[in-house]
């Protein structure tokens, strides 16, 4: 429950603005995580790895002789 | 610019260490997810849009140069995405009417019958006032209050100057004591 305004102590504009947000904040204080949204991100997360590992490999396939070539380009185009 | 509290984990992460970025994960979802739940007031919008953050943040990880902290950073990609999200909503038409179920009840205390209700009604005026703000004035007032970010941060955030975050904020709980005005049985005719 939250605390409404107390009378006797801050002047009222500074208890509500103080009511808002115990009220904002009380609204989402219970907020987690679904059950499966911690498995979904983590291999969407695991897929884009592999991605990135894969694009990784690909430059450096596509310039033979010069290896971490690729790494590098991708840090400089940063 | 107050030191980066991930400054770390994000060189770590950036020089390829999946674990650490895991670990930003798990710092920051609960956090993203709240804020962009009282954005969108949908559970199953709002973790898509936080994955969708964190995804992108992944990707987007070796051009982050540090010039702002990881963490407004990450807030700036999340409320992104919950903008598109709610563009998204308009563009389909579909229904988006308040959804109370989708947010968390508060959680019933022990008190009189007559102060419950009167907590229930104001939390109800308050969700509804916030419902109604345009998106600039809730973002600003879910930052600061709900987030706990100084005005500086939010107006990283939000990329806008300081004096309007501060004209936002204060225009956002004008919007919602507005609302509370009647059930506070408190003065309509000056700002308390």
């Amino acid at each position: 429950m939250i605390l409404l305004p107390d009378e006797d102590e801050l002047p009222v504009g500074a208890q509500v603005d103080a009511l808002i947000g115990e009220a904002l904040r009380e609204s989402v204080a219970d907020v987690e995580p679904s059950a499966d949204f911690q498995a979904r991100l983590a291999a969407a997360l695991d897929a884009a790895e592999r991605s990135a590992e894969g694009a990784g490999k690909a430059a450096g396939a596509e310039l033979p002789g010069q290896a971490g070539q690729g790494a590098e380009t991708v840090e400089a185009a940063s | 610019m107050k030191v980066d509290p991930d400054r770390e984990l994000v060189e770590r992460a950036r020089a390829g260490e999946r674990a650490a970025f895991d670990l930003l994960v798990a710092r920051y979802q609960r956090r993203l997810l709240r804020l962009v739940l009282r954005l969108l007031r949908d559970q199953a919008e709002a973790e898509d849009v936080v994955q969708e953050t964190f995804l992108r943040a992944y990707r987007a990880l070796p051009r982050f140069r540090g010039e702002a902290a990881f963490y407004t950073w990450l807030y700036r990609i999340a409320l992104n995405g919950a903008r598109n999200a709610i563009l998204r909503r308009r563009q389909r038409s579909a229904p988006q009417g308040v959804m109370p179920s989708q947010l968390p009840a508060p959680v019933p205390e022990i008190g009189t019958p007559e102060s419950m209700l009167l907590s229930k009604q104001v939390m109800l005026a308050i969700d509804a006032a916030l419902e109604a703000l345009p998106l600039e004035l809730r973002t600003a007032i879910v930052l600061r209050e709900i987030e706990g970010l100084s005005y500086e941060e939010i107006a990283q955030i939000m990329e806008c100057p300081l004096g309007t975050v501060r004209s936002r904020i204060f225009r956002a709980r004008e919007a919602i004591a507005r609302r509370l005005r009647p059930l506070l049985d408190l003065p309509v005719d000056k700002r308390w």
